[in-house]
């Protein structure tokens, strides 16, 4: 996969700037730049369809046409390089009519299934249409039939109906993923794409295909028909699979993400995100939540009851105040943001004031050149910021896991509902034998069902705050959805019982734990 | 193009993949060219050479020759007209039909052809041995009508000179 | 300015072992080449820019002007494509030559590449030509045997060597950047222009694409000066010209004579008027099916140059010429015509994926009776909505002509649509 992320773009060499007017205005743009893209920097939008910033340029769609002073013909400003002392309309009869024409050229064999349709709302057909179309259609043919519902990979509808052959996920395969699955066969009016027969668009990063599609030829398997997109808002926030903390938009509607598609983050992501990235908010709902806090009764049968949150509080603070020096360990999940990690921080070093914290290492594969992190979590450098150490290869974990058992740990503190891999989750039965386990977690899981105390949290998109990603750059994560009313946040679990210890904090929002986290860690 | 056009490609596998002394031919195009990828066409002939078409096995071998993908391959295959997607007669009779020739009786010519051969354009006979298409012009327009047989041209046809052709073939 | 009285490019067509090198030897092949060796390669370019050499593929660039394009002092290897790829309906000339006289082709490529100092030609020849493929091959061997090829050729220090590559089938890889595409394994997709193949060619590197026909006259032009080349024709319409006669006369086949000749001269005296002497002449393609149609009185004082042809709303093209007798229905003819720009377009960009198949089926209909008010209307908006709004001029290739037709011919449009049928007779086969 050729294109990496590039982090250390040079800024310090300033090209050459030119001038040009584009619709009466004077613009100054880099030497090289596009008519298209001159315009894009002084709020000029110019429609287009193959374009895309991330890709080759193909110039097949034609619908950027403008007219530029003294050619003949109108040109494709995606194609034409900004030239000094240009004069560029991007509107007038002349344009309107030539983008008129490539509009009627593309819906002529469209079937226009609008009403059915999974683009419809996002579809750049029916914007441009809307903008630049003529309103009614003089084909008189028979249209031309394809493919429809075509399964072309795990993640990827095709329907060639549709498609208007920009040839951006072909492009995508081509010189993004270089895996080049897709490709456009046939010629002429019959040209259409598709995968090599017996293949399958399988790739990491399959679902980009369907989000630079600027129509509904590509969708994806797991949104399709699951809402329509107006029903949808976008919610800016980061991916938290991984380190690489991908920016993404969560579409949300009725509390619920419905999709996660990528934002653009040139230092960051690009344009992109992996599929384990894209459908990692489908478990959040099939998973069961922990709606209360609960408590292991001492009857034979081990069932959890619930207790109200003061008193499990209390509890907890009584147990960590109750602990031997040195006896207390909390195994923090580095996709705790840096403000959770932050006050636990405190919460060991003011009120516990000793015992250990130990942030587990969580790898899985190798680093890709693209965007994928061998470390599966999304906050790790951020941990390491406050002065914590990722516990290489999970020694001091299972160190600590065996000390439990044994007897030489009094409090085991789980910290976020990745903390533990599933088979030291299941290891909590034998801890829990000597000291007493608490698990902060959002679902009833396998580390819930082992705790004596279980502590609801908020989940994935539920919570404010900030992870550091594997560059260094701290990312705003942002609450996208109401939580339960039962789940809190990491950081204020750590300043109650801070404050139930003898330490008061007073923290109202993550916001303002950030404001300390800055005043104590170097940036 | 007739009746309601429908895209799509019909691409066939061949029982097996190309040869040893085929791959062999198409390493020596490869290295005839300052950049490999150049051997594509070339090497896509040597296939159909050998087995009548492009099959998929064949496109897969040299699209790891070549080091580019499938569907790159199948994507240049399918826009040529000359490379066979599936396997035809063992004669393909391609009659032109473009317009100096169609002013001199290409279309009777296709009808005689197609009553002759009891196949319409775009179709194989039975056993195997014709296959009939029309093409566009081939640059035998002053020798019109003519048609271009497996490898060579017939020009100034009439019924009787091609059915003499058709005769001769075995 | 004169007439051509003697055969130049055509001179030894006629002899059945011309493809032989000994033979070709003979009759002054490779003289040429010795002769332009001992040259200065920019004095060549110099003798080919006086000449005021054409190019004969269909555009009528100055073949000389394009060459002084290539940049002079690159680190690059520069080439020579040969575009071979003739597939413009009515044109057959490169053929003849290719497969009658190859040597005569080879060595007006090798002092062409010579006075460029490019060091790798490579003939893009259509994958069809099966004869003249095997035909060039067997001379390319010859003459590397001679020293023609290879490196250090006759002792000169200059090396070049040749690379027969075989096309597909597809008439757009006669388009130059399509043809290079297309010759690095890819579809043939005409390039985004600029950057030009004298900039950024094959692989990227400095290009120059010339017409078989045009590579063959540069042997003349050396052996005979700019001057005699210049003298022959009309004024920027020099040289030797092969035209293709094709269609309803009498005498198809290629004519070599001067370029501009009068249309009369070449339709009454070359090709022996029409075939059918009972009928009339109705139309003329003069430049290939790319070419706008010609009415006969259009025709009539018609001067068959790349300017005159211009002037008439036309063009010289490749100088595929197509009569048409009164038996034709212009409906059906432009159908025929349609047909084939929308089985060729490549697909690339919209208008033309989409409008050279929708213009043509338009047509089609009509002819079948199914024609509707409005649908010339529609015809000849659709074509300007293709015209000069695609990446290489294809669109226009086709939409011109359809225009040209409804315009020239609209009576026989408007009757197809209101009596809902083809009011002629099935064009009658006549050979």
């Amino acid at each position: 996969m050729p294109h990496g992320a590039d982090p250390g773009e040079d800024l310090s060499a300033m090209p050459d700037r030119i001038k040009l007017t584009i619709d009466g205005k004077e613009i100054e743009v880099d030497k090289g730049a596009t008519v298209l893209q001159a315009a894009g920097q002084s709020g000029i939008d110019v429609p287009r369809y193959c374009y895309h910033p991330g890709l080759t340029i193909a110039g097949n769609c034609r619908i950027c046409l403008v007219d530029i002073e003294k050619m003949p013909k109108l040109v494709t400003s995606c194609t034409t390089v900004a030239g000094e002392g240009m004069v560029v309309r991007t509107h007038g009869a002349k344009v309107e009519d030539g983008r008129r024409a490539v509009m009627e050229f593309l819906l002529a064999n469209h079937p226009l299934d609008c009403p059915i349709c999974d683009q419809a709302g996002e579809c750049w057909l029916q914007e441009y249409s809307f903008r630049h179309g003529s309103g009614g259609s003089r084909f008189k043919e028979e249209k031309i039939k394809g493919f429809k519902n075509k399964p072309i990979g795990p993640h990827v509808v095709l329907d060639t109906e549709r498609c208007i052959v920009c040839t951006r996920c072909v492009r995508f395969t081509q010189e993004i993923t270089g895996t080049g699955e897709l490709g456009v066969f046939q010629r002429g009016v019959l040209s259409y794409i598709d995968v090599f027969p017996g293949t399958t668009l399988d790739n990491p990063y399959s679902g980009n295909t369907v989000d630079i599609c600027p129509v509904g030829a590509l969708t994806l398997e797991e949104f399709r028909f699951k809402k329509r997109v107006w029903e949808l808002r976008d919610a800016p926030s980061v991916c938290g699979t991984c380190a690489r903390g991908c920016n993404v938009n969560l579409g949300i509607s009725d509390n619920r993400i419905w999709r996660m598609t990528p934002r653009e983050n040139q230092q960051v992501n690009k344009w992109w995100m992996c599929d384990e990235g894209r459908l990692s908010y489908e478990p959040l709902d099939v998973t069961p939540r922990l709606t209360e806090a609960q408590s292991r009764g001492n009857g034979a049968d081990g069932a959890s009851v619930a207790v109200p949150w003061p008193d499990a509080l209390e509890t907890l603070a009584g147990k960590l105040k109750e602990a031997r020096a040195g006896a207390v360990v909390a195994i923090a999940s580095a996709s705790l943001t840096l403000e959770d990690l932050f006050l636990v921080k405190r919460l060991f070093a003011e009120a516990i004031k000793s015992g250990e914290i130990i942030v587990p290492e969580k790898l899985r594969g190798q680093d890709d050149a693209l965007l994928i992190r061998a470390d599966k979590t999304p906050n790790a450098a951020g941990a390491k910021r406050l002065g914590l150490t990722i516990d290489a290869g999970n020694q001091r974990q299972a160190s600590a896991m065996a000390a439990a058992a044994s007897g030489k740990v009094d409090v085991l503190l789980v910290l976020g509902g990745d903390a533990l891999e599933e088979a030291a989750a299941a290891g909590l039965a034998a801890a829990r034998n000597n000291a007493f386990v608490a698990v902060f977690s959002p679902f009833v899981d396998t580390a819930v069902k082992n705790a004596d105390l279980a502590l609801p949290s908020t989940a994935y998109g539920e919570f404010d705050g900030t992870w550091v990603n594997f560059q260094g750059y701290p990312q705003h994560v942002k609450r996208a959805l109401t939580p339960p009313a039962v789940a809190l946040e990491g950081w204020r679990l750590a300043g109650e019982l801070m404050n139930r210890m003898g330490v008061p904090v007073a923290y109202a929002s993550a916001a303002a734990v950030m404001a300390d986290v800055m005043k104590d860690v170097p940036a | 193009m007739s009746g309601s056009p429908h895209v799509g490609v019909t691409f066939s596998s061949a029982s097996r993949g190309l040869s040893e002394q085929t791959l062999k031919k198409i390493d020596a195009a490869i290295a005839r060219y300052p950049q490999k990828q150049s051997a594509l066409l070339p090497a896509l002939w040597l296939a159909q050479q050998e087995q009548g078409f492009c099959s998929l096995e064949a496109q897969t071998q040299i699209a790891e020759k070549l080091g580019v993908s499938q569907s790159f391959v199948a994507g240049v295959v399918s826009f040529y007209t000359m490379f066979h997607t599936q396997p035809v007669g063992r004669h393909v009779i391609d009659v032109c039909t473009t317009v100096s020739c169609w002013l001199r009786g290409a279309d009777e010519l296709v009808r005689h052809l197609e009553g002759r051969l009891g196949i319409g354009v775009g179709e194989t006979t039975k056993d195997g041995k014709y296959t009939l298409r029309t093409v566009e012009c081939l640059g035998s327009c002053g020798t019109a009508p003519m048609c271009q047989l497996d490898d060579d041209y017939h020009e100034n046809l009439t019924f009787d000179r091609i059915d003499k052709v058709i005769d001769g073939l075995d | 300015m004169a007439a051509l009285t003697e055969k130049i490019l055509t001179k030894n067509i006629g002899f059945a072992d011309q493809p032989d090198i000994e033979a070709a030897i003979g009759r002054g092949a490779y003289s040429r080449l010795k002769k332009a060796l001992a040259m200065d390669p920019n004095a060549i370019v110099e003798e080919v820019k006086k000449a005021g050499l054409r190019g004969r593929g269909g555009a009528g660039f100055p073949t000389g002007l394009k060459w002084t394009f290539m940049p002079k002092e690159t680190p690059k290897p520069k080439y020579l494509v040969v575009n071979a790829d003739e597939s413009e309906p009515g044109t057959f000339k490169d053929r003849m030559l290719m497969e009658r006289d190859p040597h005569l082709c080879l060595e007006g490529m090798i002092i062409s590449a010579f006075a460029m100092r490019a060091s790798l030609i490579f003939i893009y020849i259509r994958g069809e030509f099966v004869l003249g493929h095997t035909t060039l091959g067997r001379a390319i061997e010859q003459a590397r045997a001679k020293g023609f090829i290879g490196s250090n050729v006759l002792g000169s220090g200059f090396d070049i060597d040749i690379i027969l590559h075989r096309g597909a089938g597809a008439y757009i890889c006669g388009e130059e950047t399509a043809l290079m595409e297309s010759l690095e394994g890819k579809r043939g997709y005409p390039r985004l222009k600029p950057p030009f193949p004298a900039n950024f060619g094959v692989y990227g590197n400095p290009t120059t694409i010339n017409n078989v026909e045009t590579l063959a006259c540069v042997s003349y032009i050396v052996e005979r000066g700019a001057e005699w080349f210049a003298g022959i024709g009309r004024e920027k319409n020099t040289g030797p010209k092969l035209y293709c006669l094709s269609g309803h006369v009498a005498r198809p086949g290629v004519y070599e004579t001067e370029t501009g000749i009068p249309f009369k001269t070449l339709f009454e005296e070359h090709g022996g008027g029409l075939l059918d002497k009972k009928r009339r002449l109705k139309a003329v393609i003069p430049g290939g099916s790319s070419a706008p149609v010609l009415t006969p009185a259009e025709c009539e004082d018609l001067m068959m140059d790349f300017d005159s042809l211009a002037a008439r709303g036309s063009m010289l093209g490749s100088a595929g010429v197509m009569f048409m007798d009164d038996s034709v229905c212009m409906v059906r003819a432009l159908e025929r015509v349609l047909k084939f720009y929308a089985h060729e377009s490549c697909g690339q960009c919209s208008p033309c994926r989409v409008g050279s198949d929708w213009i043509y089926r338009i047509v089609k209909r009509i002819e079948a009776g199914g024609g509707l008010p409005g649908d010339l209307e529609t015809l000849v908006s659709l074509s300007d909505g293709m015209i000069g709004k695609t990446i290489c001029v294809f669109a226009d290739a086709a939409a011109l002509p359809a225009k040209s037709f409804v315009a020239k011919f609209r009576d026989e449009f408007t009757d197809h649509i209101s009596l809902k049928a083809c009011p002629m007779a099935p064009t009658p086969a006549r050979t």
